[in-house]
């Protein structure tokens, strides 16, 4: 074989492998991987978003840290989270850094009223939840009215109405 | 006599000189002012070098047979099948060096692309996940935050019907 011509080949494949983007790949330092400490992380809806986009050997690598019981419990959450529409996911979003504004014990609060909500039968929840909405669309004003109507009182048995006026009185 | 060099004729000059075609006139003039023009002396003097060499050079003698040698190969070649005939112009010299610098080439290629992996989802993803990102999240955080996603969805829609009118805000 011609040695020349060899020579032309081998001295074009060193000047493509020392090409411009080989070299600055090499010559770029190597990131140090930034360990993330507790408390620097984004906002939890952030967070979220990053899972939801996770491929599913990432998100699960991400779970694995958690105790089965409450992992399926994640998993049930984000798979309807996941489900929902753009439109849904935006509202809700929207909702939650509603909640998130609060201050962590009305938070808490609120979700022991919920804890106490989920505690009744299937109808009685229906019925609370349409007077739940129907309360939030209304001004103050309005919504002090309808606690103290006669309807409100007739419609609704003690409980149930403590549940209802304090969740009123922990939302904005 | 003007300096070829600034005249812009000192090829002509020097080829003519270097041939024999200039009249002895202009030839004892060209010698004259070479004289005292170092410029034109020198490439007069390479030029005489140029055409030393040349006339050292021995055209190598054709063989006595090559005439039958070729007509040979010539009516040897024409009754080869057509499909080997195709390929004669093909030679394993020139192919190795450029078939080693194409295989330079694609590894070049490969190490410059990345291989995309079997489990990555078909489409381009929208986010590239990396590990960095996988450690941008709080599991525990995530965990709060959907649960309590999941309350608001709860209080907001009827479980039969879902989303079927808002909680307001």
């Amino acid at each position: 074989m011609n040695a020349g011509r060899f020579a032309v080949a081998l001295m074009l494949a060193a000047g493509l492998l020392a090409s411009p983007s080989a070299a600055q790949e090499q010559e770029r330092p190597a990131a140090p991987e930034r360990q993330w400490k507790h408390g620097e992380y984004n906002s939890p809806l952030d967070q979220l978003e990053r899972l939801r986009l996770m491929n599913p050997e990432q998100r699960e690598r991400l779970l694995d840290r958690l105790p089965p019981q409450r992992r399926a419990n994640v998993e049930r959450h984000l798979r309807n989270y996941i489900n929902l529409t753009p439109e849904q996911r935006a509202r809700l979003r929207e909702q939650y850094e509603m909640f998130r504004q609060l201050p962590q014990d009305k938070q808490q609060a609120f979700r022991v009223l919920f804890g106490r909500f989920l505690n009744q039968p299937p109808e009685r929840q229906e019925l609370m939840r349409e007077e739940f909405q129907r309360l939030r669309r209304m001004t103050p004003g309005q919504r002090l009215e309808r606690l103290s109507s006669t309807e409100f009182h007739y419609r609704f048995q003690p409980n149930e109405r403590d549940i209802l006026e304090r969740m009123m009185e922990l939302l904005p | 006599m003007r300096c070829p060099i600034d005249a812009g004729n000192e090829a002509e000059m020097l080829v003519a000189l270097a041939t024999g075609r200039l009249t002895p006139a202009e030839q004892e003039a060209f010698e004259l002012h070479m004289a005292g023009c170092a410029a034109c002396r020198q490439l007069a003097d390479a030029q005489k070098s140029v055409w030393s060499a040349l006339d050292l050079w021995k055209v190598p003698s054709v063989s006595e047979d090559f005439d039958r040698r070729l007509h040979a190969r010539i009516v040897a070649e024409e009754r080869r099948p057509w499909r080997k005939r195709q390929w004669a112009w093909f030679s394993w010299k020139p192919a190795l060096p450029v078939a080693a610098a194409c295989a330079a080439l694609f590894a070049v290629f490969l190490l410059q692309s990345p291989v995309p992996s079997n489990n990555a989802p078909a489409a381009a993803p929208v986010v590239v996940q990396t590990q960095e990102d996988a450690q941008k999240v709080d599991v525990e955080q995530v965990e709060r935050a959907l649960d309590d996603i999941d309350m608001l969805k709860q209080l907001d829609t009827p479980a039969s019907s879902p989303h079927r009118s808002p909680a307001g805000s």
